[in-house]
């Protein structure tokens, strides 16, 4: 489904990503973890072309991607097809971004009737059904500033797969969240794992990791470390750099 | 009040009729010259966005008076020739679409980065993200504001009665002349200028308050 290899990519002088290379299998969830400015957020970007790279290539969907140069974009690559391939890669950010002027169900639905044209009926089935799966059926009329993070964050979730998506990308999904809120978005991400959905995840978090990784690939400064089930990079890691963050992890859980 | 002149009402109603034309073509041209300068300044690269602002700037630094007098001289040298209440709208239609052009700026940047993202990253094109996402944010926020400005350029038209077009303002001076009473028909006119700006205030903060019923704090 998602295929890197050997990309690399830095912002003027920085070197952000370095001969990056994993693979996620159709219906699988991989999660890229590290800590902040070791590169996750920005590969995740990469792979629904909110940024370009330098060398390497990203083979997704079906689509295989060349690297773009110095260019805007890659040889032959017009901005329609960025916009095809985005309808297909859905994307959910760590501060949700719901559009503020529209209600939680008009958040939902403008993607299928304004994009894909969707009739405004099923387009408005789909919407509703979509809020139900994420518990928020209730708050179809209510505006965004009205919902609590997690709730705002479900929404999102619900936005972005009414896109009808073959990979979701999440971005930091909980990071924003009040610990106690962080629950009721995790159970709907362990509820789209169950039905087969591809999804990437970026996260710092170790209890993410924990609840939904099929394949953790562990990153840091711009390159993967370590790579492998759950299971095996958690409890027995087997690089120095792993051992050292799972250890800050567990100090801090412990005066937490 | 008001004697001596019986004709003075209906003079002074179509003084009036003539006013809110004025101030509806300006206000209308100052807006869509505005929006056009805006997108043009934030979509059309570094070269039109500097060219831009020095037009903004050289227009801010200079009274309306002195602004609608060089239109009314340069149109003719131009080869354009125009009755004066053409000339007048023309004029002040410039002279007020960088003030809107501004208000439409600060209203676009005021929207957050990530609110373009979210729209780019569900496939939307640049377009969509800026009638779906980006003006329909920007417009609530542009509003009042908006509605200030159309308030200024409605008390604005009263000097175009220095190039001879007749309005409020020039038909209150003739008025005035005739029957030596400045202080009824000054008053009237006040009136009358105060009623329409007012009433464009009170429908800006009104229809502010209507669009941001998606805002907590409203």
């Amino acid at each position: 489904m998602i295929s890197v290899q050997k990309l690399n990519k830095s912002f003027g002088a920085l070197d952000v990503l370095k001969d990056m290379s994993f693979d996620v299998r159709k219906g699988t969830t991989s999660v890229l973890l590290g800590r902040s400015g070791s590169g996750k957020s920005t590969m995740l970007r990469c792979l629904n072309l909110l940024e370009y790279w330098q060398s390497g290539t990203v083979e997704i969907d079906g689509k295989l991607i060349e690297a773009a140069g110095d260019s805007v974009r890659p040889k032959g690559w017009r901005p329609q097809d960025e916009t095809a391939l985005r309808r297909r890669v859905g994307m959910v950010f760590q501060q949700f971004n719901l559009f503020p002027h529209l209600t939680a169900l008009e958040n939902v639905l403008v993607g299928p009737r304004q994009l894909l044209k969707v009739d405004k009926r099923e387009s408005q089935d789909l919407a509703l059904s979509l809020l139900a799966d994420v518990g928020l059926a209730d708050k179809r009329d209510a505006y965004p500033a009205f919902l609590s993070g997690g709730q705002q964050q479900r929404v999102a979730i619900a936005r972005a797969l009414a896109m009808r998506p073959h990979v979701l990308l999440l971005d930091e999904v909980t990071s924003a969240l009040d610990p106690e809120l962080v629950g009721e978005v995790l159970d709907v991400i362990v509820d789209l794992k169950a039905r087969g959905l591809t999804m990437v995840c970026v996260t710092h978090e170790m209890h993410f990791a924990e609840d939904v990784a099929d394949e953790v690939i562990f990153m840091e400064a711009g390159s993967v470390v370590e790579q492998g089930p759950p299971a095996q990079i958690l409890q027995a890691p087997e690089t120095a750099q792993m051992k050292r963050f799972l250890s800050r992890f567990h100090r801090g859980r412990a005066y937490a | 009040m008001m004697v001596g002149i019986p004709s003075a009402v209906p003079i002074l109603f179509s003084a009036v009729w003539e006013t809110v034309k004025l101030s509806g073509a300006a206000i209308a041209g100052a807006l869509i010259l505005g929006f056009i300068l805006a997108e043009a300044s934030l979509q059309g690269g570094r070269v039109a966005a500097a060219v831009i602002q020095i037009i903004t700037q050289l227009i801010r630094g200079t009274p309306v008076l002195v602004f609608v007098f060089l239109v009314y001289y340069l149109l003719p040298v131009a080869g354009i020739r125009l009755d004066k209440t053409s000339t007048a709208i023309i004029s002040l239609s410039i002279f007020f679409s960088v003030f809107f052009s501004e208000t439409f700026r600060s209203a676009v940047a005021a929207i957050p980065q990530g609110q373009r993202q979210s729209g780019l990253a569900m496939g939307m094109s640049r377009w969509n993200v800026e009638r779906i996402v980006v003006l329909p944010q920007a417009m609530r926020i542009a509003l009042p504001p908006l509605m200030n400005l159309s308030a200024i350029v409605v008390k604005s038209t009263s000097i175009v009665s220095i190039i001879g077009a007749w309005e409020l303002t020039y038909a209150t001076n003739e008025l005035v002349m005739r029957t030596m009473q400045p202080f009824e028909y000054l008053l009237a006119a006040m009136a009358v200028y105060f009623c329409i700006c007012y009433a464009l205030v009170w429908l800006g903060k009104r229809l502010g308050r209507r669009l941001n019923v998606s805002q907590k704090d409203a």
